[in-house]
């Protein structure tokens, strides 16, 4: 298709709209790649508003890939918002990209970004607003090839209808295998379906249409299988196995204009094997890949330098559990180009006095507030969830934090978690106030903010089996807190909407016919669902009733063990048998620690692809219990003996004896 | 203490970015620069810069200013050529926003938000016909108020905007387009060879222009957009190119919807009258070397 920019009609409308400086590109580090026929060209849209989708790692991360590859352009787009929307339509303007201004469809792959589920309905408004058909079955000859990748493609069954293909794991190699296998595809002259065949060919890569579901009577799945032959019956997700090679981003992009996370950002870690049971997170990015020391230090220098940012993040899972935070927070504020004007922040701390040490030393500048993350209120809600954290733990942490001059102390937690008794609902209203009195030990009026998420139940994590608690029963719950907390002035209480949760839900377990009722959520105007303003629950109910699914079946039913689930032909690496024994240990509040610095428990996915932890220190993090410490209730099974390699400036922790077994 | 004045341009897709978006862009690219810029010493450290008049998002200008406090300790007695410093922290910054002119000033001088008076702008209407623009401009400066709707604090109130007003005339007609925005001296030559640009990519990869921004001579529809420049006080309260545009609309009695197509503040006054001068002026030297880098 003809490309041409489309800037002087796009500009035409800016003045007509809010923030208009979403739309014009123009960042820092942005690139403005010149396109030949000889090139495959992508489009990588992030489906969300750009100050949300803009600060996004993994599409920066492939952007640059694709753009260093010398066949290879890569653009950006976000969703307009509403307001730019309608004057689009209105005008007959089409999703566009931000470097060129050029249309979506010209482009050859139109990449998805999934980060969140509540952004499906999106994915289907940007297709549509590309020009282009929404269901994948009406798409053929020269329109892009849609594709999707990150963390909710690991069901990605609610979108099947929709995407001509999906790439499970870590994108930075099979985004380079799709291309070069297009560019073949078109020397060849391969028809779209041939090239899809071919596509499948690629690790990692899933065409759901070639792919059949089959039902049984009752409504529950019978079996999903490959419909030609020569398909994989099982598709595996890709994983980077050295963080080291792929010093990414090189050049991330700085806006123009307010976003969120407005910093500079360096992954110290990929992957997190603390084994907390919600956490799909954890789960499906095993093993461990930590970044060398020296590599983070060059990345930030390099960075800050470039961008003339004053805060770095270094971000991870769990930040506080890379062997190198010390030293690399010791490099950063050395660093004569901080100049001690420069933060550093730690995206997610680990609950422990230690940690609060650790950010006492970087937030020198800004000591606003900290957020730590219980998640449940009773050590034995903690032990079903295995996020192992003692009483002791928080309040020594909170002490920490409100002795060394913090005020503001935010808690996280989860309502809704399996096994869960009004009691342990009432247990994070006790903490909460608990950590008030040890507030008012040190500060005339410290805040405490509590707040509280309804959790739903995700894919390829032991929780997935489990029947989500309904709407009603999270408001029960958050009534049972506000109850809990009333009178101390110090306390403040926020909870995630439940009817959000109801709907995320639906996006996150269901199975191909969900796919109906993400497209009647959207015809009828349900976009932009993350944004609470623009939620309303009865979208999504009334598109459950009009494709004749129930909410009680896809979110509320409790699974059983010979379930067939809609993701089972999918495979993170995590043996199905380790899920389902780790539900059952979680049913009975069963411990399992960190294994990173215990044995292997065989998990699946270093054992079955052949990977190891890279990690450069055998021990655990000091002064932090979870995990690594703590006594467990219930004696550890038995483990594979622990191998360590002799100790360099970069050692592998191996669990299996030898790389490349089994 | 010495302090660093700059006037800046913003042109190009950069002029859809916010006045606070403009004060972040120029700490990161201060940083990026390594100016040895003084911070706050409270709580919280802050750059201690200071920007002048807001400008409209949407608007372009080439007499935008900031004054920058600079460490003594890092520059010492011996202040240097200011475009030292300027030229470095230019090089940091983005495609559409250039530093024109730099000079030192004194400390104890007022700042630009307390000395600046007035500010001239070049405005594009359309959505009347050239005789039209004139008969209601004439009218405008004949009469006593000019009642614009405003919203302030999500409500809307009526303003008077004449008193704002100090100056309306038609433009040249071959400036009738933004192309070609060109006269004799200095200001308007930078300014014509960067609106150039403006209408495509600011990092000038040829793109096509829009319409309406055409060459010198090409046909005006006869709805415009027509060059008006006008002169608009600061105090008490100022006036954009929009509301001017409302203005006017209200005039006609609604026969004219009248819209400002583009809008570029090409000064900013000191005092006024026959005294007023701006806070640098682009015919000083340092004037010349931005055209050099210009061209």
């Amino acid at each position: 298709m003809e490309m041409h920019s489309l800037w002087p009609r796009i500009e035409s409308l800016l003045a007509g709209v809010s923030k208009p400086a979403r739309y014009i590109g123009c960042e820092e580090g942005a690139q403005l790649p010149l396109h030949s026929p000889e090139s495959i060209s992508w489009l990588l849209v992030y489906p969300d508003a750009y100050e949300i989708g803009l600060p996004n790692q993994g599409l920066q991360i492939l952007y640059e890939i694709l753009n260093e590859h010398p066949f290879a352009v890569a653009e950006r787009a976000y969703a307009p918002w509403i307001d730019m929307e309608a004057l689009m339509r209105a005008e007959g303007l089409p999703l566009f990209s931000l470097e060129n201004h050029y249309s979506a469809a010209s482009f050859d792959v139109l990449a998805f970004n999934l980060s969140a589920e509540l952004t499906y309905t999106n994915v289907l408004n940007l297709i549509d607003l590309s020009g282009i058909p929404v269901r994948s079955g009406e798409r053929c000859g020269e329109l892009p090839l849609v594709v999707a990748g990150g963390h909710c493609a690991f069901n990605p069954e609610p979108l099947a209808d929709f995407i001509d293909l999906f790439v499970l794991g870590d994108g930075e190699e099979p985004v380079v295998e799709i291309t070069e296998c297009l560019l073949y595809a078109r020397q060849s002259r391969l028809s779209r379906q041939e090239t899809l065949i071919s596509l499948a060919g690629i690790e990692g890569v899933y065409v759901p249409s070639l792919y059949e579901v089959v039902y049984r009577r009752d409504g529950l799945i019978e079996s999903v299988r490959p419909n030609i032959a020569g398909v994989r019956e099982r598709v595996e997700k890709r994983t980077v196995a050295d963080l080291a090679e792929w010093p990414y981003p090189k050049h991330q992009l700085v806006p123009l204009t307010e976003v969120v996370h407005d910093r500079m950002n360096v992954e110290v870690f990929r992957g997190c094997t603390r084994g907390c049971r919600f956490c799909q997170a954890g789960m499906i990015t095993r093993p461990v890949r930590e970044r060398p020391v020296a590599q983070v230090r060059q990345m930030v220098s390099e960075g800050l330098a470039r961008t003339g940012y004053d805060e770095v993040a270094l971000t991870s899972l769990s930040s506080a559990d890379f062997s190198g935070i010390e030293q690399s927070i010791g490099d950063i504020i050395g660093d004569p180009m901080c100049s001690g004007q420069v933060s550093v922040s730690l995206p997610s701390l680990r609950v422990d006095a230690f940690t609060v040490g650790i950010a006492s030393e970087i937030q020198k500048v800004r000591r606003t507030g900290l957020t730590f993350a219980p998640d449940g209120g009773t050590w034995r809600m903690r032990q079903v969830i295995n996020k192992l954290i003692s009483e002791d733990d928080l309040f020594g942490a909170v002490e920490a934090a409100f002795s060394q001059g913090w005020r503001r102390i935010k808690l996280y937690f989860l309502i809704g978690l399996p096994t869960e008794q009004d009691e342990d609902v009432i247990a994070i209203a006790e903490l909460a106030k608990s950590c008030v009195e040890i507030g008012l030990r040190y500060h005339r009026n410290p805040t405490v903010t509590a707040s509280v998420g309804g959790f739903v139940p995700k894919p390829h994590t032991p929780f997935q089996w489990f029947g989500q608690n309904s709407a009603d029963e999270l408001r029960r719950k958050v009534g049972i807190l506000l109850g809990a907390v009333k009178g101390v002035r110090q306390l403040t209480l926020r909870w995630h909407d439940p009817e959000a949760s109801l709907a995320e839900g639906i996006a996150s377990r269901g199975d191909r016919r969900v796919g109906a009722v993400l497209e009647h959520v959207w015809r009828h105007g349900g976009t932009f669902q993350e944004w609470s303003e623009r939620f309303e629950l009865k979208r999504w109910t009334d598109a459950m009733q009009a494709v004749g699914l129930s909410v009680e079946d896809v979110v509320y039913r409790e699974r059983s063990q010979d379930e067939v689930l809609p993701w089972d032909h999918l495979s993170s690496g995590l043996h199905r048998d380790f899920l389902w024994g780790e539900w059952q240990d979680a049913l009975v509040g069963a411990g399992q620690p960190d294994c990173r610095w215990t044995p292997c428990y065989d998990c699946g996915v270093c054992t079955g692809y052949g990977l190891e932890h890279v990690v450069a220190s055998a021990l655990p993090p000091a002064g932090g219990s979870q995990g690594t410490l703590q006594v467990l209730p219930s004696p550890p099974p038995t483990r594979i003996p622990l191998h360590i390699a002799p100790p360099s400036h970069r050692v592998l922790v191996s669990e299996v004896s030898a790389k490349g077994q089994g | 203490m010495a302090r660093l004045r700059i006037r800046f341009s913003k042109l190009g897709k950069l002029r859809w970015t916010s006045h606070r978006d403009i004060a972040r862009m120029w700490e990161r690219a201060l940083r990026r620069a390594q100016i040895p810029v003084e911070y706050s010493h409270g709580f919280t450290p802050r750059p201690r810069i200071s920007f002048g008049l807001a400008l409209p998002t949407g608007s372009e200008s080439v007499a935008e200013y900031l004054d920058i406090e600079i460490d003594p300790s890092a520059t010492g007695d011996a202040m240097g050529d200011p475009w030292d410093l300027a030229s470095r922290v230019d090089e940091a910054l983005p495609v559409g926003v250039k530093v024109l002119a730099a000079v030192w000033s004194k400390a104890g001088d007022p700042s630009l938000q307390e000395a600046v008076c007035s500010c001239t702008w070049k405005i594009g209407l359309s959505g009347l016909e050239h005789t039209e623009l004139e008969d209601l401009l004439g009218k405008a400066m004949a009469s006593s108020h000019l009642v614009v709707i405003r919203e302030r604090k999500a409500r809307q109130v009526q303003d008077d905007i004449r008193p704002a007003l100090i100056s309306a005339v038609g433009g040249d007609l071959r400036d009738a387009s933004r192309g070609d925005l060109g006269a004799a001296d200095a200001t308007s030559v930078w300014l014509g060879s960067s609106c150039a640009v403006s209408g495509g990519d600011p990092r000038g990869s040829g793109q096509p222009l829009g319409d309406g921004v055409g060459s010198i001579g090409a046909a005006v529809p006869k709805s415009g957009p027509w060059p008006v420049t006008v002169e608009i006080a600061t105090r008490p309260r100022g006036a954009r190119p929009a509301e001017l545009a409302q203005a006017l609309a209200g005039l006609s009695g609604g026969a004219c919807v009248v819209r400002a197509e583009w809008s570029v503040r090409t000064a900013q006054w000191i005092g006024g009258g026959a005294s007023a001068r701006e806070p640098i002026a682009l015919a000083a030297a340092p004037a010349l070397r931005a055209l050099e880098r210009a061209s």
